[in-house]
């Protein structure tokens, strides 16, 4: 009850301020009327008795203030009064609140964008039903060290019967196929599933039906379920399109079901599309019995049972892939199960760059704060003898403090609401240049949770350098203002203490900044020096997947890859055209054990391993790969099996050492029972994966030896390799006009690709340290301005006794340089401490790189010196009579 | 000023009130009348510390206030006791009959 019409009162104290307040007035003006009369009555004069009333009624203004606690909106109008005065007295100051409400909107606008990021990427619910239960699960490749290698399909079937720890387990395998009928031919991403793949997710079709267990049985009919992006895309959304029949790689399949448009299932690592699947077809695991322990190929995914943990599940996979182990030991020895929250799956490669980007940010804000903090301590400075005039007048020290963070608060929430704005862009500018496999940063943007964010980043940074200038003011009105007064005595006493240690805080800051974008700059810089092996300018790439029913013998594949590689190369411009079973930074290729003729067996799980790609006569030519001993392929081995092959330098260091590799036999175990091939030549080492790591033997084979329906063509020309698309795809189609083709690049962008996720880092770190960079120097520039304007009268008094400029510009520097190096030696320590937590985003340069260290330590310190060098030239221009004048 | 002083001049004021309302409604100024008159010009209030308190019973819900006329003839607000203000009043006085004859007892011992 009591609470009830405590807050009536007060929000009709608040609301209807005008009319309580007169009322309030109306009541104590008849008092005083009452009052006068009596005295009236007491024989007074009514001017007299006037007077007598509003003496006795004690001072006016108090009672009423008196009665206003308890008529008035209590501690929310205090608070109104202090944002209102607070808004008066920024308003007033229209340069330093400009100053401070850009640099917090910069701060705090960095930090929403790239968290929106980090929220879109790794804390937004996954779209599956109770997502932390799905699992992804890869075989652990103990002895090349890959943890994440793809599935054989005999085991997975073992770990599906096996396992208990799971609700259901899916495999599925991603490829392309090409889509004809109804408009151009196109090449569409596909994933080959085990039909419980949908149940496994928890996903349910918007139209139609997912997959049945009996889906992909033999003979029976053939379906496919497509995504919703296809459905508009080819189909213009039409509802009829279930139970229609559509041509994937030439079969006509019925397509029974499309899925909602938040269904994007997709695992990019070893995917053989490399692109989220939009039609999914069944995978019978059952009609490849015959050949369970054959090659592997398979991405495996999991539900866990309800409170099973993901470590109970790899402990139980970890007996499973033992005993597979045992029983395969030829097979699988060396081999374990690894068991991946999806979450991690899908974040894995990029979550240690964003989380180190996000401190970066965190940085950058620290800084901004520091900035302000300085500004306001400047300030308040200046405001001290307002502030002791209203110690003065009975305002107590937390009233003071309260009206100071007010402010503070103030200027960071119109900060932080620019802020906002300003994070709309820059988070546009993240996603067009964030990597390509950034999964979900698509859908980064502002909601309610970063909103949150930034509302809680916002008064976090309000209080963070509000809270310091506001004690340091407080307790400067009660005690040390009028002693100091406005007499400059040397470096500020406490108060300039204070900012100089925010000042050696803002210059160790930058420089750990400073030194994390110098280890990504001198990373990048590696990486790009690292020489492929190859020569990627004026190369062009077209990716051509030959429909199996269209063209059933490799005869026949054959036969068109070679009409369509004559044909481009008669193209005007083209240099060499020729054709690869899997394209340096762009595919994933083969790779397999082999033995040598004639060398004693190794023992089981410790074979020779080598990638094989399948090449034309003409492919080392047009990638520009140096023939190191021997031969390249012939124009007749290339349409006939000559069993010849050519091998990489590593190969023949590594496995021919001291010997000659030409002529020597290998036998690789690819398809069917391996045949005694000859090396006939050893090429130059191209890097096909990445540009780091180590490099592996490769082996080249001619497609009659190993024939693949899908090879991506390599195109030298003499001019832009991009504008020759177009004429190429024409003579493609000139061989068969159904035949989509895709992935129509350069190879330099298929090698920007590759280093992207660095490049993205280097930028993104390289820009917060710039800014960094920038706010430290303003940050010392004012802190000596400052100091300087103070000292004014000081330095004019040395001047007079005899001091030249030498003098004062030494002094000055001086006391900057100071703060600037107890700043640099703070930062060495703190990059030193931090920069190991980015180890794992550099190559080919250590966390603790010296070169790196000292030269962003120089950078800085220069900087610095500049940005005393400027207030230090100004004060020796004091004249010492007007300096001496004004004391 | 030490707080407990603070709250038994207000407790005390708060009675008077209480009580000078009693026996029917008054305006601020009244009240103060009333008191006074009651205590035979011992007990002036002070006007400063009249009205805060006025707000605060009412505040409190033991009285209520209403815009009316005054015997002169001019608008005026009147105080009048709540029945909460009435068993507010009733326990103030025994109390303070308690702690008046406490008092007393002790000012008495030799």
């Amino acid at each position: 009850m009591y609470w009830l019409r405590l807050t009536r009162t007060r929000l009709r104290g608040l609301l209807r301020k005008k009319s309580v307040e007169r009322e309030m007035e109306e009541e104590l003006r008849f008092h005083l009327r009452m009052r006068a009369e009596e005295n009236v009555r007491r024989g007074m004069t009514p001017d007299e008795a006037e007077r007598a009333a509003l003496r006795s009624f004690g001072q006016w203004a108090r009672v009423k203030e008196n009665c206003r606690d308890f008529k008035g909106g209590g501690l929310v109008e205090v608070l109104l009064q202090d944002v209102k005065f607070g808004a008066r007295t920024l308003r007033k100051n229209p340069g330093f609140t400009l100053v401070a409400v850009l640099t917090l909107a910069l701060g705090i606008g960095a930090n929403t964008a790239i968290f929106s990021v980090v929220e879109a990427v790794l804390l937004r619910a996954l779209p599956y039903r109770d997502a932390e239960r799905v699992v992804v699960l890869w075989e652990n490749n103990r002895l090349r060290g890959r943890p994440h290698n793809v599935v054989n399909q005999g085991n997975f079937l073992d770990w599906r019967a096996q396992a208990a720890s799971f609700e259901g387990m899916a495999a599925f395998a991603d490829q392309r196929y090409g889509l004809t009928g109804g408009g151009a031919p196109e090449e569409v991403a596909a994933q080959a599933a085990t039909p419980n793949l949908f149940e496994v997710l928890g996903a349910s079709p918007l139209l139609g039906r997912t997959l049945l267990p009996s889906d992909g049985e033999a003979g029976r009919e053939e379906v496919a379920v497509i995504g919703y992006d296809l459905w508009r895309r080819r189909f213009g959304g039409a509802p009829d399109v279930v139970g229609k029949v559509v041509t994937l790689d030439g079969r006509g399949v019925t397509v029974v079901g499309v899925m909602p448009p938040d269904f994007k299932w997709f695992v990019k690592e070893n995917s053989l599309s490399g692109k989220p699947a939009e039609v999914w077809v069944p995978l019978s695991l059952a009609e490849q019995q015959g050949a369970a322990r054959r090659g592997r190929y398979l991405s495996a995914v999991a539900r866990l049972k309800p409170g099973v943990s993901v470590e109970q599940a790899q402990v139980e996979m970890n007996t499973v892939a033992s005993r597979i182990e045992a029983e395969y030991p030829d097979w699988a020895k060396n081999w374990g199960v690894v068991v991946v929250p999806l979450r991690d799956q899908l974040a894995g490669e990029i979550r240690p760059a964003l989380l180190v980007i996000l401190g970066a940010v965190g940085f950058v804000l620290l800084i901004a704060c520091v900035n302000v903090a300085n500004l306001l301590m400047a300030r308040s400075a200046g405001r001290r003898k307002e502030m002791a005039l209203r110690a003065a007048l009975g305002a107590g020290r937390m009233r003071i403090v309260r009206q100071l963070l007010t402010e503070s608060l103030l200027l960071a929430v119109v900060g932080g609401a620019l802020g906002l704005l300003l994070s709309h862009w820059l988070t546009g500018a993240l996603v067009a240049l964030s990597p390509p496999n950034l999964i979900g940063a698509g859908e980064a943007g502002v909601n309610p949770t970063v909103l949150l964010f930034t509302l809680a980043v916002s008064l976090l940074t309000g209080v963070a350098f509000g809270v310091a200038p506001a004690v340091e003011t407080s307790r400067l009105s009660l005690g040390e203002s009028l002693k100091e007064s406005s007499r400059g005595n040397v470096g500020g006493g406490r108060a300039g203490r204070v900012r100089g240690a925010l000042v050696v805080a803002e210059i160790g800051l930058a420089l750990v900044l400073l030194v994390g974008a110098g280890l990504m700059v001198r990373s990048f810089l590696r990486l790009q020096a690292v020489n492929p092996g190859f020569d990627a300018s004026n190369l062009l790439t077209l990716r051509v997947m030959l429909p199996q029913t269209k063209y059933p013998e490799a005869a026949r594949q054959i036969e068109f890859f070679r009409q369509a590689t004559a044909r481009i190369g008669a193209l005007p411009g083209v240099h060499t055209a020729s054709a690869v079973s899997a394209l340096p930074f762009a595919d994933l290729g083969s790779a397999t054990s082999f033995t040598v003729e004639g060398r004693p067996p190794l023992p089981a799980g410790d074979k020779l391993t080598t990638d094989v790609r399948v090449v034309d006569e003409n492919y080392f030519r047009a990638m520009n790969i140096p023939v190191v001993a021997g031969r390249t392929f012939t124009e007749r081995e290339a349409v006939e099996d000559r069993k010849v092959a050519v091998v990489n330098e590593t190969m023949a260091r590594r496995h021919f050492p001291g010997e000659d590799p030409l002529g020597k036999r290998i036998l690789v175990n690819m398809s069917g029972e391996p045949t005694p091939t000859e090396i006939v030549g050893v090429v130059g080492d191209a890097r096909y994966d990445k540009l780091e790591g180590e490099l592996r033997p490769m082996v080249y084979w001619t497609p009659p030896r190993l024939t693949y329906p899908s090879m991506t063509l390599v195109v030298r020309t003499a001019g832009d390799p991009g504008a020759l698309g177009p004429a190429a795809v024409r003579e493609i189609q000139a061989v068969d006009r159904d035949q989509p083709v895709s992935d129509v690049r350069t190879m330099d962008s298929w090698l920007a690709d590759s280093t992207a996720r660095t490049r993205f880092g280097t930028l993104l770190l390289g820009a917060f340290a710039c800014a960094a960079l920038l706010l430290a120097a303003v940050g010392i520039y004012g802190v000596i301005s400052y100091s300087v304007a103070q000292r004014r009268n000081e330095i004019g008094l040395r001047m007079a006794l005899g001091a030249q400029a030498r003098d004062v510009l030494k002094l000055v520097v001086g006391q900057g340089m100071r703060l600037v190096l107890a700043g640099v030696g703070l930062g060495l320590v703190g990059a030193f401490a931090l920069t190991r937590l980015m180890s794992g985003l550099l190559y080919g340069v250590g966390a603790a790189d010296p070169p790196t260290f000292a030269a962003n330590a120089l950078l800085l310190t220069a900087v610095s010196l500049a940005a005393c060098y400027i207030p230090a030239r100004r004060a020796t221009r004091v004249d010492p009579l007007t300096a001496l004048r004004s004391e | 000023m030490p707080k407990q002083d603070a709250k038994l001049l207000q407790g005390t004021l708060d009675m008077l009130i209480l009580k000078a309302l009693s026996l029917g409604a008054l305006h601020g100024f009244g009240v103060g009348q009333r008191i006074m008159q009651m205590s035979a010009d011992a007990l002036r209030v002070e006007e400063g510390s009249l009205y805060p308190a006025l707000y605060r019973i009412e505040q409190q819900g033991w009285i209520t206030s209403e815009w009316g006329v005054s015997d002169n003839n001019q608008r005026a607000k009147f105080y009048s006791l709540t029945r909460a203000g009435r068993r507010q009043l009733q326990v103030e006085e025994e109390n303070w009959e308690r702690l008046a004859a406490a008092v007393f007892k002790v000012m008495q011992t030799t």
